[in-house]
């Protein structure tokens, strides 16, 4: 802490300030989810602004992941919109080939990484453009490599899944979800599922992506992630968003009690 | 700890050819008197280990013939009924469930006299020829059989991947029919490989059965030389054996097999 900082979260204000002039590229509208009876979104509404990273924090039970797992369709939407650079998505009656576009659009890195191991790891990486965009493997395999070795594992291209630690696989994991080029990143907790010592590099590269111009929606519970990552932070809490703004003057005045009482207990467990 | 399981690895690296070898010791010793002593003419009276070898190999063979036909097909077979249990038409998933169930709840001797004695020999009157003989019907409820519990088998392997492979696949934009090819498949394969293999086994000792519906294979091989010689224990004694080398030799290449699959398994410590 300390200038620095300081320095990060005004920078992070004015990004924020200033966002309104940009293009909305997802703008949701009153999304709900149902599971059978369980009411798990209860009308969501949200622009995500091209370029901003927005964080999703909240109790356990909340909704952050489904809401998560709606925008790339993953799971199905009950009801509202989701507008997709200002077009509607029609996921009622969607195409295969529709349903594919749209979610090449948005990479998704998951808490438990989900690399498929029956493939090395940079055939995992290379999986996604040479099946899906058609790229041809040679273009693919170079491209598949100069990503690992921006995600740091120059030296594990023909390494299995399962030689590899948690970190290690994380990286993989979001090198895969970058072959796809997207243009959202959709992470899912993807620092809660490793050891404690794996989580500061995730980070780091994580921020680094960020830095280089990608919007990014991050569902997490490291609020010091949210605060150093994010521009925008949401607090959902049963079904719907309760408080959204920039996450230094979030996470330092929150306005309503149920966002006080989950910091309190958040941190309390930090401490 | 990786010592240990290194050392582990090794034994079974070694143990394997040692087995294959005493396996081929074994064939070679009761082969050879059939190949050295042999004589012309089936028919004449047996009376020495000899001459019940010759006749024990010839059902061998039979057996080898129709444990070998059946794996193959019922391999593809069962595994296109296996898919056909999560496919998304409904028609196509009642019907692969339906067969699983017809074929599992009632006895392979049943559907080896149904298919010989009532649809065989319709077949064979409609065309007004022997179209299908004892061992097309033996071959037809062997598979028919077999594949019912390869699919089983299978259907619970595509069951047991992990649902965040979906996830992960679908996120990538991939459509139904590529995950379950490039993802869902192999995966699924790799871990049903151990109980096809179990199949496989189960079936070899169950063509003793075709013996029902007139095809001499090893086990009547075995009964005709007691109903000749009187001796009940040396013929089932050596049918046995003949059992046991088939059996041992499908054994190791199916290990061979599932080692080669689970070469992405090699963990290097750490967890998996």
């Amino acid at each position: 802490m300390g200038e620095a900082h300081a320095a990060i979260e005004t920078g992070c204000r004015w990004k924020y300030m200033t966002d309104n002039s940009r293009e909305i590229e997802i703008e949701i509208r009153n999304l709900r989810k149902n599971f059978g009876t369980l009411r798990v979104l209860e009308g969501v509404n949200m622009d995500i602004h091209r370029d901003d990273v927005v964080c999703l924090i909240g109790p356990s039970g909340s909704g952050k992941s489904t809401l998560l797992r709606c925008l790339n369709l993953l799971e199905f939407p009950s009801d509202g919109t989701i507008s997709w650079r200002g077009e509607p998505v029609n996921y009622k009656s969607m195409s295969p080939y529709e349903l594919a576009r749209h979610r090449t659009r948005m990479g998704m890195v998951f808490q438990h990484f989900h690399l498929f191991p029956h493939m090395n790891v940079l055939d995992n990486v290379i999986e996604g453009p040479v099946q899906v965009l058609g790229t041809s493997r040679d273009e693919a395999c170079s491209l598949g490599k100069d990503l690992l070795d921006r995600v740091g594992l120059a030296d594990k291209h023909d390494a299995w899944p399962s030689q590899l630690s948690g970190g290690q696989k994380q990286r993989v994991a979001i090198a895969r979800a970058l072959a796809m080029n997207p243009q959202v990143l959709l992470l899912d907790e993807v620092t809660s599922a490793l050891d404690v010592e794996m989580i500061s590099g995730i980070n780091d590269l994580l921020a680094g992506i960020a830095e280089g111009g990608m919007t990014m929606v991050v569902v997490t519970h490291d609020l010091n992630f949210a605060r150093r990552i994010g521009d925008r932070l949401c607090f959902l809490d049963g079904g719907e968003i309760v408080e959204e703004g920039d996450p230094a003057v979030l996470l330092s005045e929150p306005e309503s009690d149920r966002l006080r009482d989950f910091l309190s207990a958040v941190e309390s467990l930090y401490k | 700890m990786p010592d240990n399981r290194r050392h582990q690895a090794s034994l079974i690296r070694t143990a394997s050819p040692y087995a294959f070898i005493g396996c081929c010791i074994i064939a070679l010793i009761f082969a050879t008197p059939s190949v050295v002593f042999a004589q012309d003419g089936d028919t004449e009276f047996i009376t020495d280990v000899s001459g019940m070898l010759k006749l024990l190999l010839k059902g061998a063979w039979l057996t080898l013939a129709l444990s070998v036909i059946t794996g193959i097909v019922a391999l593809i077979t069962g595994s296109l009924v296996g898919i056909g249990t999560s496919a998304r038409s409904v028609v196509i998933r009642s019907l692969s469930n339906l067969f699983i169930w017809l074929i599992r709840g009632t006895p392979l001797l049943v559907q080896l006299f149904i298919s010989y004695f009532a649809f065989a020999t319709i077949v064979n009157r409609m065309f007004d020829a022997e179209v299908i003989n004892a061992f097309g019907a033996a071959l037809i409820a062997l598979i028919i059989n077999t594949t019912a519990y390869n699919a089983e088998t299978i259907r619970g392997g595509i069951n047991s991947v992990e649902k965040g492979q979906w996830d992960a696949a679908a996120s990538l934009g991939m459509g139904r029919n590529k995950i379950m090819r490039r993802v869902i498949l192999p995966q699924a394969f790799s871990i049903s490989l151990p109980s096809l293999g179990n199949n496989l086994v189960v079936l070899i000792k169950d063509t003793s059965l075709v013996g029902a519906i007139t095809l001499i294979e090893l086990t009547y091989t075995a009964r005709n030389i007691m109903n000749q010689t009187a001796k009940p224990f040396l013929p089932f004694l050596l049918a046995a054996v003949f059992y046991l080398i088939i059996i041992s030799l499908v054994t190791l290449g199916t290990k061979a097999w599932e080692k080669h699959m689970q070469r992405s398994k090699q963990a290097v410590g750490g967890n998996i």
